[in-house]
């Protein structure tokens, strides 16, 4: 039996290449669409999207020019939303502030998952003294609440601005992300294909990435699209008291936050922000639940 | 089709049940018929995906639906149809007068209680007995499963695999049921514990007098422990007959091709004799004969509906060429 | 002849709460080229290990492995590359031996990448071989594992094992998720291989049928110890050990008109942590006396036939 043993005719090798690979992602899709929930939740991020993303042709106002003349003006006509205390009108600031609102809450999950994937793996694989050490951290972390952390992160670092909001949301919420990682792994590492892997001489590196990596990386992404919803909370508890993105940008959560000293006499200052986040909650909760059907069709239940 | 006797507890006539699974029909058992006796042992022998385990849910009716269904057929236990009964009535018949053994003892038993009040509870559920008579008589039980007094208070995790499977038997047979369903009941066992608990299972059953279905894919243990047998290949059953007719005149290709795989059989022989290519799609509508695409002796008669011939009395077979081979 | 793979007194312990699992003790078997050897016993005897053990997936506590009478006890990286180029293992389970995320042609490609033996051209032509050796149809190379039935994947196993031309597999309980007509035909190719190869081979499983089937000779474990060695046709026409008798009758026989006459054991499996001195099976044996309280040795009662009973001249009245 050596390599060259057996010729192999020509065609057959062409068949090998027209061969088509129909892989995970792209059956993932096709169910995807075919789940009405899923459709609704991804077609309406892709609404709040397109509406951030065009945000200067469909605002009617700019989110900044403030009229003294309406200052708290209730919904009218000239103003759906009503205006704010400085006279902004909110539409078009809720319209804007979907831009940071957004971006905050995908980047913070990204970052998020990112960092406890890459801790969970090591935790889980590595075990012993290296995964105790890595695991007792985030126990830690655990206990104390993950808006909290977010809180010690934003002021250790002086960080007020967009990109210390997002370090300061991802590793808020990592210890669950570490965890749920490190429980994946370590169902993978039962697996004998692991031990398969070893037999045919794949290095350790090579067994993180291509047998154990793939294995865990789905549910990873579902746990990212879930968080999103979670981290444009969170985002907004921030700016609610007074850390995370400042005034003026007008950040969904710091616009819930400036309306609170209205509440009894300007509710509208209020409930249209909190309408706008819980609706964007609602709609990432929907995709990742039917992203969760779609990619691994067994968690459901 | 099978003449009609008086000693029977249990016939079932053209059973079909159906899974839908992603908008597609999964056709598991397709027009099974058979009858049991009083106190005999049934064996039914097929591979993995045969329907086996589906006809033994269909008759103690705990199918969970959908995704499956019944979509015909009768069920007759000592001539209630028990398809046609309605739930609350079921309760009284499950556990009381047909239970059902699973493969794997874990399932069955709550890890949360102890053995001897699980068995105590199954019993009091069908019978009128305070809770004293019903810890005597669930000693008892254990007992006859050679389970040792003492152990009463112990939770399922103290009891090895063997011992669990016996404990199972024993809540099974508390009530005396007439039928006793079991579904692969040590193959997750080793041998010599499996031949413990199909010795402790067949003396307490002719003890009591309980009928059974035996499903199982090992042909040996049907050999000992079975009065009739019925080989299902598809969701058909393709031969059936006493213990003598398929062990000493296996008809059906299927059934020969089934002995002709063990190795017990290619003795002193280099090679072995599987059968050919794997069992058909189930999502393909049943038509003709099943097994023509995997058999020796198909031809093209064999794509109409094949009838269930009598060979000799008793002893059926689903093919339009019924031959023994050696 | 000379040995393949060899052990001297290998020994596996593991430790566990409560003392040591002796999952492999003292354990000296020997397989020519060309030869299977199949490993019986039930569960938790310590079979499986014993395979993992020879293929270095275990790392054994004490004792010797040769590979063509070279020590491959202790290996460094390097040496461990080579090791396993020669020394290759097929696994029970075939859905959780197969990684889901990769397609059948990657499967088999991967230790053939690894090996970097083959030039990129002939990657392709090795993994078409390869299938081809082992029945997998063309048209599957795409698949993924779980859409394929239980024979299939097994023959992908296979097909992994066999990519670098091994001299020695271990099949560890290679049949024993399938279906009898499935299974007759994994057996069948593992035979036809090993013809055209004169491979050697280790076969883990608790199916006396199988083995009788595949093996040359046969060696019962019990509780980590080897309790009797023999050629295969020896043992099945004389069994010496009161366990293997056991063994051997608990199958149930397919021949309705010669039920096996069963020796049935009292009491199950016991523990192999911390096991006492003496036999290990006394408990369940029906000849059991103080004597079994003493050490045992593995003595060769017959030609090639080893047994590890102190009472065995008597239980079988050979004196």
């Amino acid at each position: 039996m050596s390599p060259n043993s057996k010729t192999i005719l020509p065609e057959k090798n062409q068949v090998r290449k027209k061969r088509k690979k129909q892989g995970m992602w792209s059956q993932a899709v096709v169910r995807l669409f075919h789940d009405k929930l899923g459709m609704v939740g991804l077609i309406g991020i892709l609404a709040l999207v397109l509406i951030s993303v065009c945000a200067p042709l469909i605002a009617p106002f700019s989110p900044t020019e403030m009229d003294l003349k309406f200052i708290n003006a209730a919904p009218s006509l000239a103003h759906p939303f009503g205006t704010d205390a400085l006279g902004r009108d909110i539409l078009s600031r809720l319209i804007y502030g979907g831009r940071y609102s957004l971006a905050v809450g995908f980047l913070a999950s990204v970052v998020g998952q990112f960092a406890a994937l890459i801790l969970g793996m090591i935790a889980g694989y590595a075990g012993g003294k290296v995964d105790n050490a890595i695991m007792r951290t985030m126990d830690v972390i655990m206990s104390i609440p993950a808006t909290m952390i977010s809180i010690i992160v934003a002021m250790t670092f002086g960080t007020k601005n967009f990109i210390g909001t997002i370090v300061a949301l991802g590793l808020g919420g990592i210890a669950g992300g570490v965890r749920m990682c490190r429980g994946l792994v370590l169902t993978v590492r039962q697996e004998e294909y692991l031990r398969a892997a070893q037999a045919i001489n794949c290095s350790t590196p090579r067994i993180l990435f291509r047998h154990v990596f793939p294995n865990i990386i789905s549910v990873m992404i579902i746990g990212m699209a879930t968080g999103i919803g979670n981290m444009i909370m969170v985002a907004a508890g921030l700016s609610v008291i007074g850390l995370g993105i400042q005034p003026p940008a007008p950040e969904w959560g710091a616009m819930l936050s400036a309306g609170r000293d209205y509440i009894t006499h300007y509710p509208h200052l209020v409930i249209f922000p909190g309408l706008v986040i819980f609706i964007c909650v609602f709609f990432f909760n929907l995709l990742g639940d039917g992203l969760r059907d779609a990619i691994d069709p067994k968690l459901r239940k | 089709m099978m003449s009609e006797k008086n000693d029977n507890l249990l016939s079932v006539r053209d059973l079909v049940v159906e899974y839908t699974s992603g908008g597609e029909i999964i056709h598991a058992v397709n027009g099974v018929s058979f009858e049991l006796e009083k106190g005999k042992t049934l064996g039914l022998v097929g591979e993995t995906g045969a329907g086996k385990t589906t006809i033994a849910k269909s008759i103690l009716r705990v199918l969970l639906s959908p995704p499956a269904k019944v979509k015909s057929g009768e069920i007759l236990l000592e001539g209630t149809d028990l398809l046609k009964v309605r739930e609350d009535e079921m309760l009284k018949i499950r556990g009381a007068k047909i239970s059902m053994i699973f493969q794997d003892p874990m399932t069955a038993l709550n890890p949360t209680m102890t053995i001897g009040n699980q068995i105590a509870e199954g019993i009091r559920l069908h019978n009128d007995v305070s809770a004293l008579e019903a810890e005597k008589m669930a000693i008892d039980m254990l007992q006859s499963v050679r389970i040792m007094e003492e152990r009463f208070h112990e939770y399922p995790f103290q009891f090895s695999g063997g011992m669990k499977q016996r404990v199972v038997i024993a809540m099974a047979l508390a009530c005396k049921p007439k039928l006793l369903l079991a579904d692969e009941p040590t193959t997750a066992l080793d041998v010599t514990i499996q031949a413990q608990v199909l010795d402790t299972m067949r003396d307490l059953r002719n003890q009591l007098g309980t009928s059974m279905i035996l499903i199982t894919h090992d042909l040996g243990i049907v050999a000992e422990n079975c009065d009739t047998v019925a080989v299902i290949y598809a969701g058909q059953i393709v031969e059936s007959g006493s213990k003598e007719d398929i062990f000493d005149h296996a008809s059906h290709p299927y059934t020969v091709g089934l002995f002709h795989s063990l190795p017990m059989w290619a003795m002193g022989e280099k090679r072995l004799h599987p059968i050919d290519g794997l069992p058909p799609d189930p999502r393909i509508e049943p038509n003709g004969c099943m097994f023509r695409f995997r058999c020796p002796r198909a031809t093209k008669a064999c794509e109409a509906t094949v009838p269930n011939a009598e060979l000799t009395s008793g002893h059926f077979c689903r093919c339009i060429a019924p031959k023994e081979e050696v | 002849m000379s040995a393949v793979i060899e052990t001297k007194n290998l020994k596996k312990y593991f430790s566990v709460p409560g003392g040591v699992l002796h999952a492999v003790d003292d354990v000296s078997i020997s397989i020519e080229r060309g030869k299977t050897i199949g490993v019986v016993g039930e569960s938790g005897c310590g079979k499986s290990t014993l395979g993992l053990c020879l293929v270095h997936l275990h790392e054994s506590t004490d004792g010797q492995i040769f590979l063509n009478g070279e020590d491959v006890t202790d290996l460094n990286k390097r040496q461990l590359r080579k090791f396993r180029e020669k020394a290759q293992i097929v696994f029970q389970d075939p859905y959780s031996s197969l990684n889901p995320r990769m397609t059948v042609d990657e499967i088999i490609r991967e230790p053939l990448i690894l090996s970097r033996r083959y030039k990129k051209g002939e990657l392709d032509d090795r993994v078409d071989e390869l299938m081809e050796l082992t029945g997998i149809e063309e048209r599957l190379a795409q698949s993924y594992p779980h859409e394929l039935d239980g024979g299939c994947r097994q023959r992908i196993g296979i097909a992994r094992a066999l990519s670098l031309d091994p001299e020695f597999i271990v099949c560890d309980e290679p049949v024993s998720a399938l279906d009898v007509s499935i299974q007759a035909q994994i057996l069948n190719l593992l035979m036809d291989i090993q013809e055209k190869s004169s491979l050697t081979l280790m076969f883990v499983t608790h199916d006396l049928s199988v083995v009788r089937h595949i093996s040359n000779s046969i060696c019962v474990m019990y509780l980590g110890q080897v309790v009797e060695m023999s050629p295969t046709e020896e043992l099945f026409l004389n069994q010496l050990h009161p366990y293997t008798k056991a063994l051997m009758s608990a199958v149930p026989s397919i021949d309705i008109h010669n039920p096996s006459q069963r020796v049935m054991l009292s009491g199950e499996l016991t523990s192999p942590i911390n096991p006492k001195p003496g036999c290990r099976f006394k408990d369940r044996c029906v000849y059991a006396t103080t004597a079994c309280e003493e050490p045992q040795t593995l003595e060769e009662i017959t030609p090639g036939h080893l047994c590890l009973c102190s009472r065995v001249n008597e239980i079988n009245q050979l004196v």
